[in-house]
């Protein structure tokens, strides 16, 4: 695809052989002539052209490119500059809550299903975290116990896990425990 | 005559394309079209993959905001050879490398959050990460849609090439093309895997055939005309070995930005991933210096 920019009537090449005065023309073409303006391209002096094509374009963008323009910039300062903030904030160790979902226990094929909510409240995210759900017995002994491996919990995130038991658990006798997890 | 670099042209601007007159807000339309279509050609495997969500929550904030500079500057050596406009002259790499970052942020926000990547049970902190690191491929792919996808102008597109000295077009033919067709392959632990299995004897035979490829498609496989300016790296056998360094420095660099080696990792892990990773980037940097 090839494009050239054609010159208005009236105005000399030579004119347009400088951009600079390209706006000047431009200005001056604009009060003159119809409603569309026509500029011109130059096409000599492609060693100029290549020291200034690194921010000088021809023709200059319209305000659609400029709206481009502006609207990354601004995107990409305000994240950036999020990340960079919180690399200078205080950073929480990761502390891992679980919650014990009691009105969702129920059977499923014969099991008893216990969902609980495992929470990264720290400001660093973990791997393979290791969560143990223990069911006791009156006497404090330990009846059932299973664990599962959380592959990634990232800082403020949530993982929801359910373990399977063979006894219907009674609330008071149902605790979760972080075992291990590895930092970054 | 000066010339300044916030010019504006009216919104009637009226510029010949194909033989036909086009509004010029409508050609810019057409190369953000065309940038989106590139960003997400290249940047789709990327946002699919595991490893990149993971990364993004294990990522140091540090490190995320060091990776966004490099990518920008890589953004700007991408539209300097390639970018997403085809005319030469309405190229301006410092802000097309900035579109490219706009462009690749919105075509990552998007997919990210059609794909419920990004949802309410995703943290905000997450969530930025999340489509900052994306953005990087995604940006690349903006940089680099013409060549991606076609629509190169008949007007020569060389001419910023003859203006570099011919190693430093090389060098940076090399790493732009590193990072570009490797940057699928690195955040996957799939290297690793490899890596951790390798003996003495495959790491060997995987830096000779890295070399053989790389000379095979740059020097005898004749796929495009070569620059024939004489520079320190003209001995075909010294361009094909500094080029090979180069791959693997920019394996390296792709194997730190997720997060697989840092300063404490032992080297006989180090070793075998880069070589790895090292015959996708001496590959891919033979196809840059090709290509770009």
């Amino acid at each position: 695809m090839s494009e050239a920019n054609r010159t208005t009537e009236g105005q000399s090449s030579q004119d347009d052989a400088d951009s600079g005065e390209d706006q000047d023309s431009r200005d001056a073409s604009s009060q003159e002539s119809d409603s569309s303006n026509k500029s011109s391209n130059s096409d000599g002096d492609s060693q100029n052209q290549t020291a200034q094509n690194q921010t000088h374009q021809d023709p200059p963008p319209t305000i659609v490119e400029w709206s481009a323009r502006l609207v990354s910039l601004g995107a990409v300062l305000v994240l950036l500059g999020y990340v960079v903030i919180s690399g200078f904030a205080a950073t929480s160790p990761p502390t891992i809550e679980t919650r014990v979902l009691l009105d969702e226990i129920e059977i499923r094929n014969g099991s008893w299903v216990v969902p609980v909510d495992v929470t990264n409240e720290g400001d660093v995210s973990v791997s393979d975290a290791e969560i143990t759900l223990e069911v006791a017995s009156a006497d404090g002994t330990v009846v059932e116990s299973e664990s599962v491996v959380i592959a990634l919990l990232g800082q403020g995130g949530t993982s929801s896990v359910e373990f399977w038991l063979s006894q219907e658990p009674e609330p008071d006798q149902i605790s979760v425990e972080v075992g291990s997890y590895i930092l970054p | 005559m000066t010339t300044t670099v916030f010019e504006l042209s009216p919104l009637d601007t009226i510029v010949e394309s194909e033989q036909q007159t086009k509004p010029l807000w409508r050609i810019e339309l057409q190369d953000l079209a065309r940038g989106f279509a590139g960003a997400l050609f290249l940047a789709l495997p990327l946002l699919f993959t595991l490893e990149m969500w993971q990364r993004a929550r294990l990522i140091p904030a540090w490190d995320l905001a060091l990776i966004i500079v490099l990518a920008y500057f890589a953004n700007v050596g991408f539209v300097t050879f390639n970018g997403f406009k085809p005319k030469l002259a309405r190229r301006a790499a410092w802000f097309d490398a900035l579109t490219a970052m706009g462009i690749g942020l919105v075509a990552s926000a998007v997919t990210l959050a059609l794909i419920n990547q990004l949802n309410t049970g995703v943290p905000g902190d997450t969530m930025i990460k999340l489509v900052l690191l994306e953005m990087v491929p995604a940006s690349f792919g903006a940089s680099l849609a013409i060549n991606q996808l076609g629509s190169r102008s008949s007007e020569s597109d060389n001419e910023y090439e003859d203006d570099f000295n011919p190693d430093i077009k090389k060098i940076i033919g090399t790493t732009l093309g590193a990072i570009m067709f490797s940057f699928n392959i690195a955040p996957t632990i799939e290297t690793q895997i490899i890596g951790n299995s390798l003996s003495w004897w495959h790491i060997i035979g995987l830096v000779l055939f890295s070399l053989t490829v790389s000379s095979l498609l740059v020097f005898f496989a004749g796929f495009v005309e070569r620059d024939n300016r004489r520079g320190v790296l003209s001995p075909k056998w010294l361009e094909t070995l500094f080029a090979y360094v180069v791959s693997l420095i920019v394996s390296a660099l792709l194997l730190w930005m997720f997060g697989y080696i840092d300063f404490g990792t032992p080297v006989q892990l180090v070793v075998p991933w880069i070589v790895t990773m090292g015959y996708a980037t001496t590959v891919a940097g033979a196809a840059g210096r090709l290509i770009l």
